[in-house]
């Protein structure tokens, strides 16, 4: 298989050519060193490397092919989310708190994808404790957008996002707590699933927000998401929120048509917020649908501009309550010389820190302090459900709601770092849906002025089978999922 | 913390002035002990609506809103000295110099999220997970090993398999 093949193909491409003896593990691992060893100093995707572990695994998945014991993934080259526990591997969630943390397991997204044949490639880019959406958060630097050196590629899964464009690896995986799969997918130009919470078990994802994390698989097309989402789902005794349900097969129904299919529009996805570039985009990826069968009904999602603040209030709550573990004792950074117990606490987690994710833990603080509890976290739950109930009524008259995944293409490096509000409104098309529970999926919808736009398709509850159907039909008739930045100005 | 009322006569009504009370209470509890200084000009307006009612305390200004009537969101809190109370129950230090900062982007943070007061919630029941499952409870038996020197690894300072910290008992 040619070496360009090798960094650009499907994992479903790969995974045929390793069957079939055209290329082989240990081949196909070395070509994505070769591609992060080429673009990775200016990109900065990937923060920590596995090459002698991967090149073993590689070893091992061509005697499984050779042996013909192979699954779909043996042999897949992958790179995980540096939120992801990894035995004996640095997981620093891109924090200062973390970057001597090796953990001691692997989560269970880690060790079902290892049990399905994938090779670590290593370790990716973030935002600091996933708190984010254009990974300029990270303790190691920003990650830069693969179409376009300048600008974010989203995030917080920016780096897993910008890896898979940039040829690193067929395959990555992310973590979605408000659209964090989901943005730096359409960002970047690649596949992105956030399935149903409780699909995927969260044991050993450092946590952020436990009512809303959700792992997820980010690809180059529909197909390879279904693919690595089977390997990822399914209940773990080791997460009791990890749902207890037989879990479908993804990849089974991909071929069927969606004729008939209804695809609820929210007008309120379409609204001032919105780049109308994008707006026609998403309004052409549609049409396209139409030509496929699909009817096109038009839903109403009321209380959508509220999720941005339900969700600054939930969201910082869960965190300030998680990152509460930080403490300079167990684990984590410690700072020099503490006078006393608070001291250490206290610098301990300053020094640790960075400043977006203590300003989220301030504000988490407060909203869940005495007095201020009802009047923020209970009223935020309350809106919850008034959004979840809106979703619930929608897929009354719908099967799949469509709209846009971000409000526009990626913006410049620097551009919203200092404007935090800003950057959260990046999020409003995204973050209701964990809210609510329910799957959604990015899929590129063609460029403007070359940089990338995203198509979000948002499904019932455990229904990401007809999401992956919808995508993979889109992709079936269109090729903007094949468009390749071309790294032009990326130092080789 | 001095808490003396401001001039009642300049609130908008009787339902806004239970409300400034009730965030003046609040504050004098939760910086009970702390040392604020914070002048007046430094204090962090959430609303355009808001009104200056007073000066009170050591240089703190209060504002209510008339709009606030019925809620208790920050229509009238010094945010940098609010800042510093939610610092120390999250066990955070801010540096004086970063102070007024933080409690700017503090403070547009809760005007953000100060946007679901026009929700009507009554009768809502709160939702805490997508699903409104409960979490399902294992056997009660036994399946991990000890794994003590794994696990302290990863700590800053251990010795004799325990953590250590500075001293607290004299």
């Amino acid at each position: 298989m040619a070496l360009e093949s090798l960094t650009s193909a499907s994992a479903t491409e790969l995974s045929l050519a390793l069957q079939a003896g055209k290329t082989s593990a240990l081949e196909l691992t070395e070509a994505c060193f070769d591609a992060i060893a080429a673009h990775n100093p200016t990109i900065n995707a990937v923060i920590t490397l596995c090459e002698e572990s991967a090149l073993a695994e590689a070893k091992a998945a061509d005697l499984q092919l050779s042996a013909g014991t192979a699954g779909p993934l043996t042999g897949i080259p992958l790179l995980h989310k540096d939120i992801f526990c990894t035995r004996n591997v640095a997981t620093t969630c891109a924090s200062k708190m973390l970057t001597s943390f090796i953990p001691p397991y692997d989560a269970t997204v880690v060790s079902r994808l290892q049990a399905a044949g994938t090779v670590m490639l290593g370790k990716t880019n973030m935002d600091e404790f996933a708190m984010g959406s254009s990974t300029e958060t990270s303790v190691f630097g920003v990650t830069r957008n693969p179409w376009n050196l300048n600008c974010v590629p989203g995030g917080s899964s920016g780096g897993a996002a910008a890896a898979v464009a940039a040829g690193f690896a067929p395959l990555s995986t992310g973590t979605d707590t408000g659209g964090s799969i989901r943005q730096p997918a359409s960002l970047c130009g690649i596949t992105g699933l956030k399935p149903t919470y409780g699909r995927v078990s969260r044991l050993g994802i450092i946590a952020f927000a436990s009512s809303l994390d959700q792992a997820g698989p980010m690809t180059r097309t529909v197909e390879d998401a279904a693919l690595m989402l089977q390997a990822m789902s399914g209940v773990d005794a080791g997460d009791s929120t990890s749902a207890d349900l037989e879990v479908p097969d993804f990849t089974a129904g991909l071929n069927q048509p969606i004729a008939g299919l209804k695809i609820g529009i929210p007008k309120e996805y379409f609204s001032h917020n919105l780049d109308q570039r994008v707006a026609e985009k998403i309004h052409e990826a549609l049409n396209e649908l139409v030509k496929e069968g699909a009817e096109l009904v038009d839903i109403e999602l009321p209380h959508t501009e509220q999720g941005i603040a339900t969700y600054y209030i939930i969201a910082p709550a869960e965190a300030s309550t998680n990152l509460s573990r930080y403490d300079g004792v167990r684990f984590g950074h410690r700072c020099d010389n503490p006078l006393n117990l608070t001291d250490l606490y206290e610098r301990s987690r300053s020094e640790g820190f960075g400043e977006e994710v203590q300003r989220r833990i301030l504000v988490g603080t407060y909203a869940l302090s005495a007095g201020f509890y009802d009047a923020y976290f209970k009223k935020a739950q309350q809106v919850r459900r008034l959004i979840s109930e809106d979703f619930q009524k929608a897929f009354e008259r719908c099967d799949v709601i469509a709209g846009p995944a971000a409000p526009g293409t990626a913006f410049a490096l620097g551009a919203k770092s200092d404007d935090p509000l800003a950057m959260y409104l990046e999020d409003i098309y995204t973050l209701s849906v964990n809210l609510a529970g329910l799957p959604g999926l990015s899929i590129p919808a063609g460029l403007i002025d070359g940089m990338p736009v995203g198509l979000q398709l948002i499904g019932r509850s455990f229904d990401e089978t007809t999401l992956l159907r919808t995508g993979h039909r889109f992709q079936l008739c269109t090729d903007h999922h094949q468009a390749k930045p071309t790294l032009a100005g990326v130092n080789p | 913390m001095d808490s003396t009322p401001a001039p009642r006569g300049h609130l908008a009504n009787a339902s806004a002035l239970s409300v400034r009370d009730f965030i003046v209470a609040k504050l004098s509890s939760v910086r009970h002990g702390k040392n604020t200084t914070k002048s007046a000009s430094s204090s962090f307006v959430l609303r355009n609506e808001c009104i200056n009612v007073g000066v009170f305390g050591q240089g703190e200004s209060v504002v209510a809103s008339p709009l606030s009537h019925h809620s208790v969101y920050p229509a009238m809190i010094t945010i940098p000295a609010d800042v510093l109370s939610m610092a120390q129950l999250a066990r955070l230090r801010i540096d004086e110099d970063a102070l007024d900062d933080v409690s700017e982007r503090f403070g547009r943070t809760l005007q953000l999220v100060a946007e679901l007061e026009k929700i009507d919630t009554e009768g809502v029941t709160p939702m805490s997970n997508p699903h409104d499952m409960n979490q399902r409870l294992r056997p009660d038996s036994v399946t991990e090993s000890n794994q003590r020197e794994a696990l302290q690894q990863n700590a800053p300072a251990v010795a004799d398999g325990f953590f250590l910290v500075p001293k607290v008992i004299d």
